[in-house]
């Protein structure tokens, strides 16, 4: 791999990525719009100005291939942009893959290491599209030349020597403008002929001509010139410049160093005429060349080595849209933005979860003290700071979530360039639509989400969308729709992948469960059709054959919904035959903290998402039916299956007792906890002392009472009996430890306002887990 | 120390130019828009102005003649990618005194300043 150096230090290159990273960013998102939207004018701009910014940045820093590369985008964009072009399939093929060469040239720049990636099909084929659409490449001007400059040799490529021929010779002149001069002359000033050589590779000259004609006219009088000012002003210009000049004497100083102080000027030359030089008949060539002599010749190089600019072709639309340069900011505040690390923002993150949890203490300590104390004024006092910290606190958490939270954008944007892609290749027509890509969410929960997502879009366009021949057959339009949208609901973000193609057939899915070995066939034949279709998430469940290499490296559904577990969020389907199918993924808007129902069990006290908690219920034992071996209670007019959670997590009739707390069989009255001020809302008996923790199910005294907690995740429904019910609080979750991994059934753990540890339920794994244990009783 | 102010909504290029003038003695006071050009010229009144000429919302032909308003005897080179030549031109017309082309060369860049300031 060969080695790469960038004209920039370490530090350039961080500052370098961040902005080139923004760039490409952009482009990967818009390009692909160009097809449908390429008369849309800021769009257009938009994706114009970031290949300029980036081959002005990439040009910067010597790499030379990116802006070789986006030189080319460019150049098509600006056609694009002036209408010149209109982009198809092909040309939006062409950029598309530009876009992805892009991403090894800046991975270059990270790794200081030459790719293997060849990009010059790549800019060929934009070059052709460039002239194919009438306009003309222009090449970039070369690498500048290394920090010692190049000097172009002293009057090195100057055109035709000035001193040659006579002044008419070199400059004619009309018999009324030869009278003009004469009579300039004669008034007693001085008229001369400057002529002035260009760099003649310049990709400059009309400007360089219109500064020199600009900076002349202030330091004498121009009273003819070639190029006249309207040929230079329309750019139809060469590397020579000559005028005819009017001044007092002192003039020809100032005359020649205005000229020769422009850039890309290599030759200049001063001439007096003469009355003598002017006589109608053109003085012998002799005369002429003594003339030419006795001028003031300055064959300077220029002080400054001009520009290593490159070859040839002026570009041919120089002239920029109108509408470019009218468009003035009317907003008279300048918005400022802050580029933060995003690190930063995850360290922001803990020291609010540790105030929460200390704000929870305070408050309970202040709680205690009054207790113990009774009325005191150091008890108001704090109580007093506790509530302010309170609210701090919770201001604080607030804005650090705004600013932890981004827009969904940032994911969804990958997404149609990956299903144009995926249906390209598998034959299918697919209109892709995305809706509510503005709805925010955490950071945390953004890395992790573009993985189950784009398992959804692949099967829906692998599996759900049939063949343009099928669908036509079927009475459908030849292109299926498959729509991403995501919304807020309460507390959560719910993102739904849909399409229109065949649905699921939940006779089909069971039969294939029954040949797979997955379920029996008398478990099949007791299902009913929503458990049926959630049979794709059993573990080694893939309708088809052989899993194209599109559709995934074999990763199956139950995989997908285990990651989406994994971040405490839950997926479910809802589908038609021959109509269509959609999964809805529902998400917390953060993971970082949350509220949370605490129980006791088994002596210790665990938490269970309010987010997934319906009510709490208390009653008696004799209330509990059975119903088929599994319990249940009549819930208003609902039957609400009954689980027993300690069962459920395998919990021992009693864990180890934390430290500091006697080893009591059924949980005190655990009154006050962590019960901050958010609690009971829809919450009966805080710390009952009756529990249930030593009797088993099914054997209990009649009059027993029951604590429940009644859940629901999706359209699924469970009660879950703990021993006691203790209040509601607000938790941080904490990660299980590395050393522990993944444990089915636990989300986490926090610490409670007493110092406790309480574990967090995963309350959609349980449930999942118990479905699965009736299904296959 | 002669004060310039360097404008171009590119914050790379913002950067390197800056710390090129810096690097050579000068003070440099950055905008990254025409709106912020002109307050920052108000505000720093510099010695000359690099004004790139291709910025969104308020580009630097609008900018510059703004800032004439705000100073006529402002110094302003533009700065400029390849193939702008009648802007350039017109930005001529309306003040500017030089331009200076990107990628640019420091020696270029610096020779431009000292023209400039005079």
């Amino acid at each position: 791999m060969a080695q790469m150096q960038f004209d920039a230090t370490e530090d350039d290159i961080k500052v370098w990525l961040a902005e080139a990273d923004e760039q490409i960013e952009l482009l990967q998102n818009d390009v692909i719009r160009l097809e449908k939207d390429y008369s849309d004018e800021s769009l257009v701009q938009g994706i114009f100005r970031a290949a300029h910014t980036l081959k002005g940045s990439s040009a910067m820093i010597g790499h030379t291939r990116m802006a070789e590369l986006t030189h080319a985008m460019e150049s098509v964009f600006g056609m694009v942009r002036e209408g010149k072009l209109t982009p198809t399939t092909e040309i939006v093929d062409s950029l598309l893959a530009g876009v992805d060469g892009l991403n090894a040239l800046r991975e270059e720049v990270v790794t200081k290491e030459q790719s293997d990636v060849d990009l010059s099909p790549s800019v060929a084929a934009l070059r052709d599209i460039v002239e194919q659409g009438g306009g003309t490449f222009a090449r970039m001007p070369g690498q500048p030349p290394a920090a010692g400059g190049q000097e172009p040799g002293a009057g090195g490529q100057a055109g035709p020597a000035p001193t040659t021929g006579s002044l008419l010779e070199r400059f004619p002149l009309e018999p009324d403008e030869i009278e003009a001069v004469k009579a300039t002359l004669e008034s007693g000033a001085m008229v001369w002929l400057l002529e002035v050589d260009f760099q003649p590779d310049s990709l400059w000259l009309a400007v360089r001509s219109f500064q020199s004609l600009n900076d002349l006219s202030n330091v004498g009088e121009l009273l003819k010139t070639k190029p006249t000012s309207e040929e230079v002003e329309a750019e139809k210009v060469g590397p020579k410049l000559q005028a005819v000049i009017a001044g007092a004497a002192e003039a020809a100083e100032a005359i020649t160093k205005t000229a020769v102080v422009i850039e890309d000027v290599v030759n200049t030359s001063l001439t007096p005429y003469t009355l003598e030089s002017l006589s109608p008949s053109p003085a012998a060539a002799g005369e002429g060349r003594g003339e030419g002599a006795q001028g003031e010749d300055h064959p300077h190089p220029s002080p400054l080595p001009p520009a290593g600019e490159g070859t040839e072709l002026i570009p041919s639309q120089t002239k920029p849209p109108a509408e470019a340069g009218q468009r003035v900011a009317t907003a008279s505040r300048v918005v400022q933005n802050v580029r933060v690390d995003v690190e930063r923002l995850d360290n922001l993150m803990n020291p609010v979860g540790e105030l929460v949890i200390d704000r929870n203490r305070l408050q309970q300590l202040a709680l205690q003290l009054e207790t113990e104390l009774g009325a005191h004024d150091a008890v108001d006092a704090l109580n007093e700071t506790s509530q302010h910290v309170g609210r701090i606190t919770d201001e604080l958490q607030e804005e650090v979530m705004r600013i932890r939270m981004q827009p969904i954008e940032s994911v969804f944007n990958k997404f149609p360039r990956l299903v144009r892609d995926l249906a390209g290749k598998l034959g299918k027509k697919v209109d892709f639509i995305i809706e509510g890509k503005e709805t925010e969410l955490d950071r945390s929960v953004i890395e992790k989400i573009d993985d189950p997502i784009i398992h959804l879009l692949r099967n829906a366009i692998d599996h759900g969308l049939e063949m343009p021949e099928e669908r036509r057959a079927a009475g459908k339009p030849e292109s299926g729709t498959i729509k991403l949208s995501a919304w807020h609901e309460e507390n959560h973000i719910v993102i739904a992948v849909q399409d229109d193609g065949r649905g699921m057939d939940p006779a089909k899915l069971k039969a294939s469960a029954v040949s797979k070995k997955i379920i029996t066939q008398e478990v099949a034949d007791r299902m009913d059709d929503r458990a049926a279709v959630e049979l794709i998430f059993a573990a080694g469940f893939s309708t088809a054959a052989k899993t194209t290499d599109v559709s995934g490296r074999g990763v199956g559904m139950d995989i997908v919904r285990a990651n989406i577990e994994k971040l405490s969020g839950f997926v479910t389907i809802e589908t038609a035959v021959g109509r269509g199918t959609r999964f809805l993924v529902k998400l917390p808007l953060t993971l970082a903290i949350i509220r949370a129902l605490l129980v006791a069990l088994a002596g210790r006290k665990f938490a269970i998402p309010m987010a997934t908690v319906m009510e709490t219920l208390r009653f008696d034992a004799q209330d509990v039916r059975t119903i088929k071996t599994h319990e249940a209670i009549q819930l208003r007019g609902r039957i609400l299956p009954l689980v027993s959670l300690r069962d459920l997590l395998r919990l021992p009739a009693l864990l180890y007792p934390a430290p500091g707390e006697p080893a009591s069989a059924s949980p005190e009255d655990e009154d006050g906890d962590a019960a901050s001020n958010g609690a009971s809302q829809g919450m009966r008996d805080v710390g009952d002392a009756e529990g249930d923790s030593m009797m088993e199910m099914g054997n209990r005294p009649r009059r027993q009472k029951m604590f429940v907690v009644a859940v629901r995740v999706g359209d699924r429904q469970m009660g879950l009996q703990v021993d006691a019910l203790v209040g509601e609080t607000e938790i941080v979750i904490k990660p299980l430890s590395r050393f522990l991994g993944d444990v089915r059934g636990i989300a986490g753990v926090t610490i409670l306002g007493d110092g406790q540890v309480a574990i967090i339920c995963d309350i959609p794994s349980l449930i999942n887990r118990v479905v699965q244990e009736q299904l296959l009783a | 120390m002669a004060k310039i102010l360097v404008v171009d909504d590119a914050a790379f290029m913002r950067m390197r130019c800056s710390k090129l003038l810096t690097d050579n003695g000068y003070d440099v006071v950055e905008a990254e828009n025409g709106l912020d050009a002109i307050a920052k010229y108000k505000e720093t009144k510099p010695d000359a102005v690099l004004l790139d000429i291709t910025m969104p919302e308020m580009d630097g032909l609008t900018a510059l003649k703004e800032i004439r308003k705000v100073d006529p005897e402002a110094k302003v080179a533009m700065v400029t990618a390849m193939g702008q030549q009648s802007m350039i031109m017109d930005a001529i017309k309306s003040g500017a005194k030089d331009f200076v082309v990107k990628p640019f060369q420091p020696d270029r860049v610096l020779a431009a300043v000292k023209k400039l300031i005079g």
